[in-house]
């Protein structure tokens, strides 16, 4: 759903650049992957547990010892990331733009970028890609 | 000038070898971080890890990239791409890494001493790659007029700008461990530092209002705070620094501080304003004393206790019940105002097996106004107001109780597991230092499946963030229930306390409004209009860590409809709870006591300010005072008496220094002092006369106790303070509780009156027995002062011990003048001759 959203926006603020004669000199005017990545713990993340002690602080009003086992409850954080993950799949990076990562990931060789070609005030510069 | 001297020297040393390793936790692929030092060392980016590092050059819209690998340089090389040789600790920097890893980075020789700060970042006109240089967590609200990008939790973008089309969540925080794109309409520079001690504020002038505008924005930000505060110990995984050198630390010199009447945190009567009723242990109304007795108010007729009849007073016994089940509760104090008693209680509502929201709601106060019958003294009707949290001070001003309570929301947060991917390292144990660092906090499940916790995103499993209150209507509601009521400060890594002044009408019982305060304060002082809040939370930066002094100092009005009027900030340090007054002339200047401190421990010789309320939403500084104390010592206390003050050094055995603060734009340093000679415990200005009392232990010259020994001071001329009288009262079996509350010392019409006790231990033909002792301070006709002891209650069984809510109290009835004491909860009278 979000990537949809992107894209349209994508376009339409690319599009607002070649008008305003804001474009940059980005080679990936095609890819609409940028900020969709995601790192590949990801998927563990709804697998909670209390953390050890030493974490709790004087303002917790002893919330983490008194509840050392809560493994089972899934917060609402953790259950709206793994519906968001089931809905919008892991994007996967081919061909000659990606780096392989030492556990077999591909990873975007461009640097992360809010709407990929849109270097304007609107939105922040990207280096070349190299 | 030894003592001082060695002190520094050891600062100095210490500082020269000083460093620390710092670790990051690098994730695979690319990540926008910043460093916590300024490093030339770019093997830090190895090539087993990384394979790309970029920065951004804003002030020639240049890039400047790094690779430990050859052909990658070589790229960035053939593209006339400038290469990144330093990384300095406010930039932000896009990293590639092909693994998770860990990156560790020294701060070394940092001159902590240095009055380079580091509070401040230049960014130029267009797009800044920045990261925040020193150890803070900021929200990006306070620097809303930037716009701002933040790639960041699960590979998204963050912005602070409402794209309408687009679903881009709001940058969360603002931290030293992550970079970010901040545009800049125009060169400038941005002391980051003093923004984070901001509070998030909207409008301009005398329109300035919080910048909250829905109660879910509030709650969000209570939440945030409580979640960054929290998990702060392992997120920056900076617990784990060391000291790459490490000097022997030995104590070259050990000051002597010891109580001076001034360095002590023993205070008199609070100061009284005309038309506002302050709560106490005991008040004379009409024709009654009402005293705070265990959990009850005790109301007596003056005349009987003036005759000393044997009677029982009346009680209104404060309890509470849930039930039927009644509640553990403290009576603390009361008001009388309007024919209204208004008592002050706090409830431990502990239940069995609470909830969450029961167990952070334990802490309740208990507000209860009787409306009172006279001759026969009872009351005809009561209404009990409950609160969530602790009764800080409250004012009683015509029909309006005003009352700060203090509660702490909580939050129960949950770490994710993140599973270890099967090539980490830390699968392989070595017994190296390498290895301890880089897997120490690996944890193994029963599987022996290997994972860390993800302290940087923790989940709120259960929280309770606002206070609530029940008036007399019965029903619990919301405190905060106006978001533009609500301010907090920009900082995001403290406490989460919730100040919350309410008014309440004291006819129906019924809340009329309230504000409340964020934040971890080191200052809340009421006066008779205004409410002043001080916090040392966004100290200057000199290093990553080490800080010296500053202030953040923000003003309420709370009469009538409590809105916020204005904030400043001293660059040095307050010392104490009385370090702030306000002015009894002119009530929009405030006098200031304050002085440099830096982390490392070493402290100025102080200063004072005087600053007014500009009706601007800024002070403006009318006068000050600096270099209070002599350059061998640092400024330990200040005292402020209508237009003088009292300031002493950290030396138990040197002068008390006075102050003039009688012109606001010249405040001096007078060329009179007073000289201590023991132990002095307590101080005592008497607006009317002009004389101040010290009371303290005798001295002598072996270093051996005596008695209790009493002084009256003239400071009419400021300049040449004059000593009227002393007395030595008793030997070293004697003390007196003034020692440690100011409220048991009585001064009126040129009579002291105060209690001394003995140790029970033995005794010599010099010791005086426990009793409260009225002395007169008499002139002869030579002009020749002395204090006259007049009277002291026969009896010592009464007074061999005291509390904290003992006090002395003069009392008129039938043209004769009584002292009441109340110790205990009993009240003790006695008449004094003519």
């Amino acid at each position: 759903m979000r990537i949809d959203k992107q894209y349209i926006l994508a376009l339409m603020i690319g599009a607002a650049a070649l008008l305003s004669g804001c474009n940059d000199n980005s080679t990936n005017l095609q890819d609409d992957t940028g900020g969709t990545e995601v790192s590949p713990n990801n998927s563990s993340t709804s697998d909670n547990q209390s953390p050890p002690p030493a974490n709790s602080s004087s303002s917790t009003s002893d919330s983490s010892s008194d509840n050392p086992s809560s493994s089972d409850e899934p917060t609402s954080n953790s259950s709206d990331s793994s519906e968001e993950d089931t809905i919008e799949p892991t994007p996967v990076c081919e061909g000659e733009e990606c780096i392989e990562l030492t556990d077999g990931t591909k990873v975007n060789r461009a640097v992360p970028h809010p709407i990929p070609t849109s270097t304007n005030d609107e939105f922040p510069p990207q280096p070349p890609v190299i | 000038m030894l003592k001082r001297n060695l002190f520094i020297l050891m600062v100095l040393m210490y500082s020269v070898v000083w460093g620390k390793e710092y670790s990051i936790n690098m994730k695979s692929g690319w990540q926008l971080i910043g460093l916590p030092a300024d490093t030339e060392n770019m093997r830090l980016f190895n090539r087993s890890d990384v394979r790309l590092v970029w920065s951004y050059n804003s002030e020639y819209n240049d890039w400047e990239g790094f690779s430990p690998e050859t052909s990658v340089l070589s790229a960035i090389d053939s593209q006339n791409i400038n290469r990144l040789n330093r990384v300095k600790r406010w930039q932000g920097l896009w990293v590639f890494s092909y693994n998770n890893w860990t990156l560790t980075v020294s701060e070394s020789n940092e001159p902590s001493l240095s009055s380079q700060l580091l509070d401040s970042v230049t960014v130029s006109r267009g797009w800044n790659l920045l990261s925040i240089p020193f150890n803070a967590v900021i929200s990006p609200k306070v620097l809303s007029e930037f716009k701002i990008w933040k790639y960041d939790r699960d590979s998204q973008w963050q912005t602070n700008r409402d794209y309408t089309f687009f679903d881009f969540p709001e940058v969360d925080e603002l931290n030293s461990k992550r970079g970010f794109w901040l545009y800049s309409p125009e060169e400038r520079t941005v002391d980051l530092a003093k923004r984070g001690g901001e509070l998030l504020l909207t409008g301009s002038d005398d329109q300035i209002t919080s910048s909250f505008t829905t109660l879910d924005s509030v709650h969000n930000h209570i939440s945030k705070t409580l979640v960054i505060n929290n998990r702060e110990q392992n997120y920056w995984n900076w617990s784990e620094s060391i000291d790459i050198f490490q000097t022997d630390t030995t104590v070259t010199d050990s000051y002597t501080i010891v109580s001076n009447g001034i360095t002590n945190g023993n205070s008199g009567f609070e100061k009284r304003y005309n038309g506002v009723e302050i709560p106490d242990t005991i008040k004379e109304y009409n024709e009654y004393i009402f005293y705070k007795q265990d959990n009850s108010v005790r109301a007596g007729m003056i005349s009987r206790f003036a005759s000393n009849d044997v009677f029982t007073p009346k009680e209104f016994k404060l309890e509470y019940s849930e039930n039927g089940q009644l509640k553990t509760s403290s009576l603390k104090n009361f008001a009388i105002s309007g024919g209204r008693l208004i008592s002050f209680s706090t409830i431990n509502d502990t239940k069995i097996s609470p909830s969450f929201a029961e167990r952070c709601r334990e802490k309740k106060s208990a507000i209860t106004i009787h409306d009172l019958n006279l001759n026969p003294i009872g009351y005809r009707a009561k209404r009990d107001i409950f609160i969530d949290g602790e009764v800080n001070s409250s004012r009683l001003i015509d029909n309006s109780l005003y009352v700060i309570t203090k509660f702490e929301p909580c939050v129960e947060l949950q770490y994710p597991r993140v599973l270890l991917q099967q090539s980490d390292s830390c699968f392989n144990p070595e017994d190296t230092a390498d290895y301890r660092a880089r897997c120490y906090d690996v944890k193994s499940d029963e599987n022996g499946t290997l994972y860390r916790y993800n302290y940087e995103y923790p989940d709120l499993k259960e929280s309770y963030l606002t206070p609530k209150y029940s008036d007399s209507t019965g029903v619990w509601q919301e405190l905060i229930k106006d978001p533009k009521q609500f301010y907090a400060s920009s900082n995001l890594a403290q406490n989460s306390d919730l100040y919350t002044v309410s008014q309440f009408n004291i006819e129906s019982g019924k809340l009329l409004t309230s504000l409340t305060v964020m934040g971890e304060m080191d200052l809340v002082k009421f006066t008779e209009s205004s409410i002043y809040f001080t916090s040392s939370q966004s100290p200057h930066r000199v290093s990553f860590e080490e800080t010296t002094g500053r202030t953040d100092i923000h003003k309420f009005y709370f009469k009538y409809q409590p809105k916020y009027v204005a904030s400043t900030e001293l660059n040095s340090s307050l010392i104490d709870r009385f370090s702030l007054d306000e002015s009894s002339v002119d009530s929009g200047v405030i006098r200031v006591a304050s002085r440099s401190e830096l982390s490392t421990g070493d402290k100025g010789r102080g200063r004072i300010d005087i600053l007014k309320d500009k009706g601007d939403g800024t002070f403006d500084s009318l006068g000050t005072l600096q270099d209070i104390v002599d350059y061998r010592y640092f400024l330990e206390g200040v005292k402020f008496y209508d237009d003088i003050a009292v300031a002493s050094s950290e030396s138990a055995n040197k002068p008390l220094y006075l102050i003039d603060l009688s012109d606001l734009e010249a405040p001096r340093k007078s060329g009179g002092s007073i000289t201590l000679n023991g132990k002095n415990s307590y101080i005592h200005y008497s607006t009317d006369d002009k004389r101040l009392f010290l009371v303290g232990q005798e001295v002598d010259e072996k270093g051996i106790d005596g008695g209790v020994t009493l002084r009256a001071i003239d400071v009419e001329v400021i300049d040449t303070p004059v000593e009227l009288a002393s007395r030595t009262i008793g030997d070293y079996h004697n003390f007196s509780p003034v020692y440690y509350s100011g409220k048991t010392f009585g001064y009126k019409d040129s009579r002291v009156v105060l209690p001394i006790q003995n140790d029970g231990n033995s005794y010599s033909p010099s010791t005086v027995a426990s009793s409260v002792y009225s002395y007169r301070l008499e002139s002869d006709e030579s002009g020749n002062s002395a204090l006259i002891r007049e009277s002291a209650y026969s009896s010592d069984s009464f007074i061999n011990s005291y509390d904290s809510n003992s006090r002395v109290l003069f009392m008129n009835y039938l043209s004769s003048n009584y002292i009441l004491y109340l110790n205990n909860g009993k009240l003790f009278t006695k008449r004094i001759a003519e």
